[in-house]
């Protein structure tokens, strides 16, 4: 049901490198779990599909700024793992040599 | 119990600091046996009992739990400390902030021990799954405590703490709670702010608590599901929609109660020796004056194939941020930007244990063109069908019972190999996630190793819930 291409295809996707050794059991025990939600096919399925079950609706809270999110915000860049002064440090996207 | 923690500082039969050193000494003692815990917070316990002994002195009022030595399951921040998840990936992290049950529970002077052991990510039914070893059966070291929150379910039954958060998108309170012998409680979906809480699957997941004297299921509750602003999902008090939202202190007569139990939960794959204790239980219940009405609920056969396609489908959303950016550790080179591909899979494939990736792949395959009307779409259909159901059901009965898993708890590393078997110990509890419904796992007697029952109640009805709850305790 799902082949090795697939699930090649889809660890590039989620970006997760997988061990070509380790490619064959996970395919294995990905086509166990389809298998087993198989079942539902059998299910009737009339109904508006939910994805948030007590339908709450347009929840916001008023946008201003206290005195503990301004010392957060030095917590939050304190736990960056890689930071240079204030900036979140990132992976470059775009060579600058690339056309 | 834990009105004794508070009686006796009180009292001057103990001070605050002589139990925070008390129990932070057993459970480190403990925890070299069942490895229930990730780390200590001895600091932040010792400086809160410090702070309830001055309050004392001067005559302060001290706090509901004030001197209650509680865990904290390590997808829970506490600021200052390490949240890693059970998770290699995040080692290292150190929270921020407080969550917000975390705020409530020092708020009212709860000691918090330490973070307890979990399944990485809180993805497993057997608490094996984490980077920092498997949690051990205080009953007997070759069996697993369940899962997610093994560690805290340990905790509570070894007495290494009174109280333990921990977390349930599926069953990852009330099946360890079963294997475990202890009190375990789902609220409703909405019902306690999940802000500071380390996402999985964010329609599913919800805070609970794990104690083994059911009063205190009361206390800690009303403490734990106080109002926030930081998490836009949980519902405020006059919307949650119910007429029985606060927990009584008496039990109601059996009698008044009609009880359903839904013949789905009585499928094959149950344990003889449970349901022979479910039966007696229910033949006691009948006894007492209660009627038992037996119930049919044909999506509740689903539930978990329903389950296994919209959990991982949010997980594999939820995991996407960490990326070795904001999170984790980047593994590779950084020179160019076609490494960066390359880097972002390394650092996840080495964070990431195997059925962290497994839920990944799986969501994402669920929700990829070609499949996401099979397999996602219609989940979330059979999801509001359940519902439904389950709202048909309430209309005809109180409560809804049945057990909490369908198996004992099992040798270690018989169920890793195959993602299905564990999954299956799960089978009765994921239900509840997916219709948003509170559900209690109270401890059944009469069976050679720990098991438990499910109670089930309508949304925000956590105080029949408990109500249904107290009644039935006697009789277990």
């Amino acid at each position: 049901m799902i082949s090795l291409d697939e699930v090649k295809h889809l660890a590039k996707l989620a970006y997760l490198s997988i061990a070509p050794s380790n490619l064959k059991k996970l395919q294995h025990d990905l086509q166990r779990v389809l298998v087993y939600v198989q079942v539902l096919e059998q299910a009737s399925a009339t109904k508006t599909p939910i994805s948030h079950i007590t339908g709450l609706t347009n929840i916001t809270r008023p946008d201003i700024p206290s005195k503990e999110q301004a010392s957060l915000s030095q917590d939050l860049i304190n736990v960056f793992p890689v930071k240079q002064g204030r900036w979140l440090k990132a992976s470059k996207v775009i060579d600058k040599d690339a056309s | 119990m834990i009105q004794q923690f508070r009686q006796d500082i009180l009292n001057k039969k103990k001070s605050a600091l002589e139990i925070a050193k008390e129990y932070l000494k057993k459970a480190k003692a403990l925890n070299k046996k069942y490895n229930s815990f990730i780390s200590f917070c001895d600091d932040l316990a010792l400086q809160t009992a410090k702070r309830i002994d001055i309050k004392l002195k001067e005559g302060r009022p001290l706090g509901k739990l004030a001197g209650v030595p509680i865990g904290v399951k390590d997808n829970i921040l506490v600021k200052g400390y390490v949240a890693s998840a059970a998770c290699a990936m995040l080692k290292n992290y150190t929270a921020s902030f407080d969550a917000d049950v975390v705020t409530f529970l020092l708020k009212e002077d709860a000691l918090l021990i330490g973070k307890t052991n979990m399944d990485e990510f809180a993805m497993g039914s057997s608490s094996e799954t984490s980077a920092y070893g498997r949690v051990k059966h205080h009953q007997d070291s070759s069996l697993v405590p369940g899962g997610s929150s093994g560690g805290s379910a340990v905790a509570v039954a070894s007495g290494q703490v009174v109280a333990a958060l921990g977390s349930d998108t599926g069953g990852s309170i009330r099946q360890p709670a079963s294997f475990t012998g202890t009190i375990g409680l789902k609220p409703t979906y909405g019902k306690v702010s999940r802000y500071g809480l380390i996402a999985m699957a964010s329609s599913l997941d919800q805070i609970g608590i794990f104690v083994q004297d059911i009063n205190d299921v009361k206390t800690l509750l009303e403490v734990i599901s106080q109002p926030t602003s930081f998490d836009s999902t949980y519902v405020p008090k006059d919307f949650q929609n119910s007429e029985n939202p606060h927990l009584p202190d008496n039990a109601t007569p059996l009698a008044q109660y009609t009880i359903g139990v839904p013949e789905q939960y009585f499928t094959k794959g149950l344990d003889a020796k449970i349901k022979k204790a479910i039966d007696a239980l229910l033949t006691n219940i009948e006894q007492s004056g209660a009627k038992i009405v037996s119930l049919s609920m044909p999506s509740l056969e689903y539930a978990l194939a329903c389950y296994y396609i919209i959990m991982p489908a949010e997980a594999s959303s939820n995991l996407a941020r960490y990326d070795g950016m904001r999170y984790g550790a980047p593994q590779g080179s950084k020179s160019t930007a076609q490494q960066f591909d390359t880097r972002y899979s390394l650092t996840r494939a080495n964070g990431f244990g195997s059925e962290v990736k497994r839920r990944i792949i799986l969501g994402a395959y669920v929700l990829s063109a070609g499949y996401i009307d099979k397999y996602y779409l219609k989940a979330q259909q059979v999801r509001a069908t359940m519902l439904a159901e389950f709202e048909e059901a309430f209309a005809k009965v109180d409560i809804i019972l049945g057990p909490t898993s369908p198996i004992f708890p099992f040798t270690a590393g018989t169920k890793l190999d195959d993602p299905v078997a564990m999954y299956l110990s799960d089978i009765y509890t994921v239900a509840p996630n997916l219709a948003g419904l509170p559900a209690i796992s109270l401890p059944l007697q009469a069976t050679p190793l720990p098991a438990g029952v499910q109670l089930i109640a309508p949304q925000f009805a956590e105080g029949k819930l408990f109500e249904a709850a107290l009644a039935i305790q006697p009789l277990l």
